[in-house]
């Protein structure tokens, strides 16, 4: 059974021109029915269909506004559909953005503790698995100072770590391997290599075609909302390339 | 079939594993809160104390020596003014924390998924630290004032029970409509002013006129502070058809507040 299924995925925002967004603005618009700018629609996901067999992971590709973030908040659960099906089978974790969830005045420590628990662990769980966040963090030294002091490649790295430390059946990462310097990529391409040996699936958005080629069995092209292909790695990363305009791997040198 | 579907299949989770784990995150988020009030902040205590000290200070001075207001027979009105905002302040500095709880954790909102109706209430039990601590100052104002307390005191966690119920049930409407309309905490404040004067915290029921007082009943956070500080300070004679209304009230209110807050739910990673 597929642990991700999506079908006929479509995500409406509405670009409010001038929404009621306190109560005085709704008191004065019941007098003036002043309505400046029309509400406009703006479809992020258009009719968007694929799946992830178990233990298989998928990349999701595309320029910048092709809503690759919006599927990605879909699968998490932070947004609703405006229309489609989505079934996720298994536990979830995710890396949506570095240090989500971080605050800022707050040792690495507390915000282990607390990032864990939102995300899915419980206090024991979490005290438990504490070292292993750390020492993979490399922040032993760090870890009672306030996050605000890290730099963002520190916080990478304690996000990343915390995030896989629940040991999900799925992880949905939004390029976070971007960040950090190629040590720690290669340490969370290692990572993710562990997870999927153990029949973990990952969903990883990137704009990295070399993450992605090591990484996903298949991938998602998405553009201005649309599906533009579905399949093998190579093959869709191969149209992608051309597309874009990037040099293909082999002919890059020449 | 209908247009829309979203379903998370997990693995069956023990009821005990899923309830400890969101205790836990309840428990978490509300010392996070706790902590940044106190250990960031240099004032941190003044919430807690000061505050409601400075406060009885001033109003026991307007309301007994001016106005000649009086509280309980035989207490002092200093101890029966600050016992009374000890209770109110736990269900106004609620509301007034958790109505911002959400557009607050916004960044949280968009980028983590966990049920969402945690953030309001850890919000208000962060409040129960404040309001320990205002128990302390009360049990340290009885003792230089001699005041023994009620032979009924065993009645007062139920009491305080119902009122976190009832606070929790408006702390979900609450916190869940300022994500829509942002100026509501400023409302909130001029409502909560008034709610205090129209609830016996200056005064006991007992002075109020018989044909008003029926009234009262509808107010179940005046209801449960009338009993709370009678439980306190004084006879403790708690009114069974009263209690019973008012916890029955209060349940209403928090059932309420959980339906509003799912109703509202889907907006906010949106509107954020």
């Amino acid at each position: 059974m597929p642990v991700i299924e999506v079908n006929g995925l479509c995500k409406k925002f509405m670009l409010r021109a001038d929404r009621a967004d306190s109560f005085s603005k709704m008191f004065n618009t019941l007098f003036r029915r002043a309505n400046h700018g029309e509400d406009r629609e703006f479809w992020a996901l258009k009719d968007v269909s694929f799946s992830v067999p178990e233990g298989k992971s998928v990349g999701v590709i595309g320029v910048n506004g092709s809503g690759k973030s919006t599927l990605l908040k879909l699968l998490t659960g932070t947004l609703r559909p405006t229309k489609g099906h989505i079934t996720v089978r298994g536990k979830r974790s995710s890396l949506i953005e570095l240090g989500a969830g971080f605050h800022p005045d707050f040792s690495g420590r507390d915000n282990v503790y607390l990032n864990g628990m939102i995300l899915g662990m419980s206090r024991a769980r979490v005290k438990e698995k504490f070292e292993e966040i750390v020492a993979f963090a490399e922040l032993e030294q760090f870890i009672d100072v306030p996050v605000k002091y890290y730099s963002s490649g520190m916080q990478a790295r304690l996000g990343f770590a915390a995030a896989t430390a629940v040991e999900p059946d799925i992880l949905i990462v939004d390029e976070v391997l971007a960040v950090g310097d190629s040590s720690f990529q290669l340490k969370c391409l290692s990572r993710i290599r562990e997870m999927q040996g153990r029949g973990v699936s990952i969903v990883l958005v990137s704009h990295g075609m070399g993450d992605i080629e090591a990484v996903c069995d298949e991938v998602l092209w998405l553009h201005k909302g649309e599906a533009v292909m579905f399949g093998n790695t190579g093959d869709v990363v191969r149209e992608y390339r051309v597309n874009q305009g990037l040099p293909l791997p082999g002919h890059a040198g020449a | 079939m209908s247009k829309i579907s979203v379903s998370f299949v997990e693995e069956k989770e023990h009821m005990r594993h899923r309830l400890t784990r969101y205790c836990d995150l309840v428990t978490g988020l509300a010392l996070r809160d706790v902590k940044m009030r106190y250990q960031l902040s240099v004032l941190g205590l003044y919430w807690a104390v000061l505050n409601p000290l400075l406060m009885t200070a001033v109003w026991s001075f307007v309301f007994s020596k001016i106005f000649r207001a009086e509280g309980i027979k035989g207490v002092p009105y200093v101890v029966f003014l600050f016992c009374g905002l000890t209770f109110w302040n736990l269900f106004s500095n609620s509301l007034m924390t958790a109505v911002n709880c959400l557009t607050g954790n916004a960044s949280l909102l968009s980028k983590l998924y966990f049920p969402r109706v945690i953030l309001p209430t850890s919000s208000v039990m962060a409040r129960l630290v404040d309001f320990a601590f205002s128990l302390i100052v009360l049990a340290i104002l009885m003792v230089i004032y001699r005041v023994t307390p009620g032979c009924k005191l065993y009645w007062l966690p139920l009491l305080i029970v119902i009122e976190l119920v009832f606070t929790l049930g408006l702390a979900y409407i609450v916190s869940a409509v300022n994500v829509l309309y942002r100026d509501l905490g400023q409302i909130l404040s001029v409502l909560l002013t008034l709610w205090l004067y129209i609830s016996p915290v200056i005064y006991t029921l007992e002075q109020v006129p018989p044909g008003i007082k029926d009234y009262f009943i509808c107010n179940p956070v005046g209801e449960l502070i009338y009993m709370e500080v009678n439980v306190v300070l004084g006879s403790g004679v708690v009114d069974p058809a009263a209690l019973g209304v008012t916890a029955l009230i209060s349940a209403g209110v928090f059932l309420l507040g959980l339906l509003v807050f799912r109703r509202l739910e889907s907006a906010f990673a949106e509107v954020m």
